[in-house]
């Protein structure tokens, strides 16, 4: 195969680290995070659908206290990803984009996702 | 008519990979419908399922409502995430045939995904 020439995105190195740029990799890590956590909702729906056993197994994996931790992280990847992504769309059509608010949006989404999640766990 | 159908075919990972501006626009829309579907099921996480027997949960999803708004939650989290996916692998991954690589590796778990949702969903 033909080397591609189009030039590859500037990697993570060469940015000098701030609230924006890295609350912008969060995005992408929480959604990554989300791809792979979205994985059990069919593998659930299966499980209950064909064997309350299996389902059975599947609560007691799910309720364990080892899973609570990657499981506080999933909720945590889905309150900021849904957060910052209504932070993405306003951007889109050209709202929010002064330094302040971007800045100041960023850290409100940062501190309301951890609320959500608190309450979340809280709730559960 | 044509606008719908290549829409819906999208949706349900049966067409081919979108770029450019029809790549943008449908990680938005999809975006938009992912945030109500995502919120939906937390609801439901909290004020149902949490507490819920297995038998509750199995009659809970043979509601017809609930059934078409878990299958459209798995439909959009796979095709969203796909499109996501596609732009990190884009930016980070310099090779292209491990671009494509991944790419149908993640619609082939999609595909497989959706073919379990719906049959298990049916089944029930």
């Amino acid at each position: 195969m033909t080397k591609e020439t189009r030039p590859l995105s500037p990697h993570l190195s060469v940015y000098r680290w701030q609230v924006t740029n890295t609350l912008s990799i969060i995005h992408r890590l929480s959604g990554v995070t989300l791809y792979f956590g979205s994985l059990l909702l069919p593998l659930w729906i299966a499980a209950i659908a064909y064997d309350a056993s299996f389902g059975q197994v599947m609560f007691s994996l799910i309720s364990h206290p080892l899973s609570k931790f990657p499981l506080i992280g999933l909720t945590f990847a889905f309150f900021y990803h849904s957060l910052n992504g209504i932070r993405h769309l306003l951007w889109d059509i050209g709202k929010g984009f002064e330094p302040n608010q971007v800045r100041n949006s960023g850290i409100a989404v940062v501190v309301m996702s951890l609320l959500m999640t608190s309450i979340f766990w809280w709730m559960i | 008519m044509m606008g719908v159908i290549i829409k819906v075919r999208r949706l349900f990972g049966l067409a081919p990979f979108e770029h450019d501006s029809d790549h943008w626009k449908s990680q938005r829309s999809s975006a938009i419908a992912l945030f109500i579907l995502g919120y939906w099921f937390v609801y439901q996480l909290l004020f149902f399922i949490n507490d819920a027997s297995i038998t509750d949960i199995q009659q809970w999803m043979a509601q017809p409502l609930n059934s078409v708004l878990l299958a459209l939650t798995v439909l959009y989290t796979f095709y969203h995430s796909e499109l996501g996916l596609q732009v990190i692998t884009e930016d980070y991954i310099e090779s292209k045939s491990t671009q494509i690589t991944i790419l149908y590796l993640v619609r082939t778990i999609r595909l497989f995904v959706i073919v379990l949702t719906f049959i298990s969903l049916m089944r029930i």
